[in-house]
């Protein structure tokens, strides 16, 4: 894998005919409304799409491909921000605070600040993903199981520890999160537990139901209850961000850049998690913490930029091992693949005029979402002005297409049921979601890597703490740990999570 | 590792988190309660909603997506909006229509269809 201007002028010139750009165009559309879907996310969406790529040739196919991934990255966090559904696991810290801002009838703002963290996200990580792609390639090699062990126990305790003062009830929802997501195979040994016999749930509880049922069904209970009659009451719509809103999150989306695409590079490392770790470090560096939770625009700010960054980071070990580092990236390798396109090291010495054509038009593609969103923006937020009682029944409607066709089972949406209740109890009893969502989404790595580990080792848990990398990961993890453990003993007020205080 | 060794652990912490818990609100029993429980009326109304909700899935096998849509939108907007019939069953009908359109016909997705077809 090697970097020459001559491929990459090539590349450009190739995505700049205007029989490609218009295909990009196309694709940044269709991604855009199809991600705007509620309940479908990304992966589905592209999944949807994928099959109207084969009306053109090979490369514009692919550019459209491409164009449709990032649109429908972008369109999924419309959902998140305006009716607080999570189309992917990713979008969930955006809905903390986006639907926040929303309910302040700030959704134009939230959407708009979306729009430019993704797109300089997602342009600084092309630039790193252009010239340094066969440097960082190698930095995915070095992990191991016990890496990736390490990596995801240090995600889950800074995210417990987001839960602020309600440490004990973060943890009780990572425990419930991470066994809910165990229900059905053990993924080592394919051993039935916690199936009580049943034929469904040997397929397993998916997160996406979870996530729905979590989020906007939980939500739409809490509403139906207090008889909401608007979720935003005055009339007034802020359309656009300000240059405040910009200046406050400009530090969040550079450094959700960084975080977003460093770990972006980790195969297996989904946008997932580094959403929630972007979100977190802010809160953390923020002077006002307290702000994260009830509207704070770096905390839409942070994950959308962190969640672009790493998908264009997920391109490096994408190509350079044929290796997708997510549920979306896997689809789009599938279409690569439908191209007779085999990433791996030999694509950029066999196909270079195909990759460049892909690098350039991914820059085309960031810049064309931006011009599309920027003026769609007022439309979207407008949907904070419907009255809730027919907004309410619209979103539990999206949420069961959403849940049903994820695997087009009915015991998906049942499951989103019975979560949408453990939602509405969760935010009457002050508990903080983000742990558990987080634990569902990575509890089968977390524990194949774990079993994975311990074969390695022979069961001895020490080789998390030998190997560098690992150990690095562990520490962080545990000084997180012992600072949550020291305010909460500190504290002696009922436990009640941070971003449910009223 | 057995298949049933994570499980079990997990199973203990939970355990032993909610009995910090459930001790510390013994300590603070005399402090003022948070949790804002709902009145009879807000808990029937949520109770009304998640009983459409089952009805609804109930019903998509049988009558397919769209036809339960249009029962289960009309349903919900007329009971927790008080909207005039015709006008909830206007949007039940709009949102069954489009259903019907973007995810069975635009976008062929194996959804029940019923008794209406393809």
């Amino acid at each position: 894998m090697f970097f020459s201007w001559d491929y990459l002028l090539q590349g450009f010139s190739l995505a700049l005919s205007p029989t490609n750009l218009l295909w990009a165009l196309v694709g940044c559309l269709m991604g855009t409304l199809i991600g705007v879907l509620p309940g479908i996310g990304p992966s589905s969406g592209i999944a949807i799409l994928l099959p109207l790529t084969t009306v053109v040739g090979p490369i514009p196919a692919i550019i459209m491909m491409a164009a449709i991934y990032y649109g429908a990255m972008y369109g999924g966090s419309t959902t998140a921000i305006v009716v607080n559904i999570p189309g992917e696991a990713s979008s969930v810290p955006t809905c903390i605070d986006g639907y926040e801002l929303a309910k302040q009838g700030r959704a134009g703002p939230a959407l708009g600040i979306a729009a430019i963290s993704s797109f300089v996200a997602g342009t600084l990580s092309l630039v790193g993903l252009t010239f340094f792609a066969p440097v960082l390639a190698n930095v995915a090699l070095a992990f191991g199981p016990p890496e990736y062990f390490a990596l995801m126990f240090m995600s889950l305790s800074l995210v417990i520890s987001l839960s602020g003062r309600a440490l004990l009830k973060g943890l009780i929802g990572t425990a419930l999160g991470l066994l809910a997501a165990m229900v059905g195979q053990d993924p080592l040994t394919g051993g039935a537990r916690l199936t009580f016999g049943s034929e469904e749930l040997m397929a397993g509880v998916n997160f996406i139901s979870v996530i729905i049922g979590l989020f906007a069904i939980g939500e739409v209970l809490v509403n139906v209850e207090e008889a909401v009659a608007y979720i935003y009451e005055k009339k007034k719509l802020d359309w656009m961000p300000t240059w405040a809103d910009i200046e406050q999150s400009w530090g969040a989306m550079l450094r959700s850049t960084g975080v977003g695409f460093f770990m972006g590079l980790l195969p297996g490392c989904a946008p997932s998690v580094t959403t929630f770790v972007a979100y977190d470090l802010e809160k953390r560096i923020s002077k006002h913490p307290e702000r994260f939770g009830k509207g704070a625009i770096e905390g839409v700010a942070a994950p959308e930029g962190a969640n672009n960054a790493t998908c264009s980071g997920g391109f490096v070990p994408l190509f350079a091992f044929g290796l997708p580092t997510g549920p979306a990236l896997a689809v789009l390798l599938g279409g690569l693949m439908m191209y007779g396109l085999q990433p791996g090291p030999m694509l950029f010495t066999q196909n270079p005029q195909f990759v460049w054509a892909v690098i350039a038009s991914m820059y085309i593609g960031n810049v064309i979402l931006l011009v599309l969103n920027l003026p769609l923006v007022g439309m979207w937020a407008r949907i904070a002005l419907l009255p809730f009682p027919m907004l309410g029944p619209l979103i539990i409607l999206f949420s069961v297409i959403g849940a049903y066709s994820i695997r087009f089972l009915a015991f998906d949406v049942w499951v989103a049921l019975i979560f949408g209740v453990v939602g509405y109890l969760m935010r009457k009893l002050g508990f903080p979601m983000a742990p558990m969502v987080l634990a569902s989404v990575l509890a089968q790595m977390l524990e194949t890597s774990l079993q994975q580990s311990l074969l390695i080792s022979q069961g001895s848990p020490l080789i998390f703490f030998t190997r560098p990398i690992a150990a690095g990961f562990m520490t962080l993890a545990l000084l997180s740990i012992i600072r949550g453990v020291w305010l909460e003993l500190r504290s002696r007020a009922p436990e009640v999570a941070e971003e449910d205080e009223a | 590792m057995q298949p049933r060794t994570l499980p079990l652990i997990l199973g203990w912490i939970i355990l032993a988190a909610g009995g910090i818990l459930a001790a510390r609100a013994w300590h603070l029993r005399e402090e003022e309660r948070i949790i804002k429980w709902p009145d009879r009326s807000g808990t029937f109304r949520v109770l009304v909603t998640l009983a459409s909700l089952a009805v609804y899935l109930l019903l998509m096998d049988p009558l397919g997506l769209p036809l339960s849509t249009v029962l289960f939108v009309a349903f919900l907007v007329w009971y927790l909006g008080r909207y005039r019939m015709v006008w909830a069953a206007t949007l039940g009908l709009a949102s069954g229509g489009t259903v019907y359109y973007v995810f069975i016909r635009l976008l062929q997705l194996s959804f029940p269809v019923g008794p209406l077809g393809r």
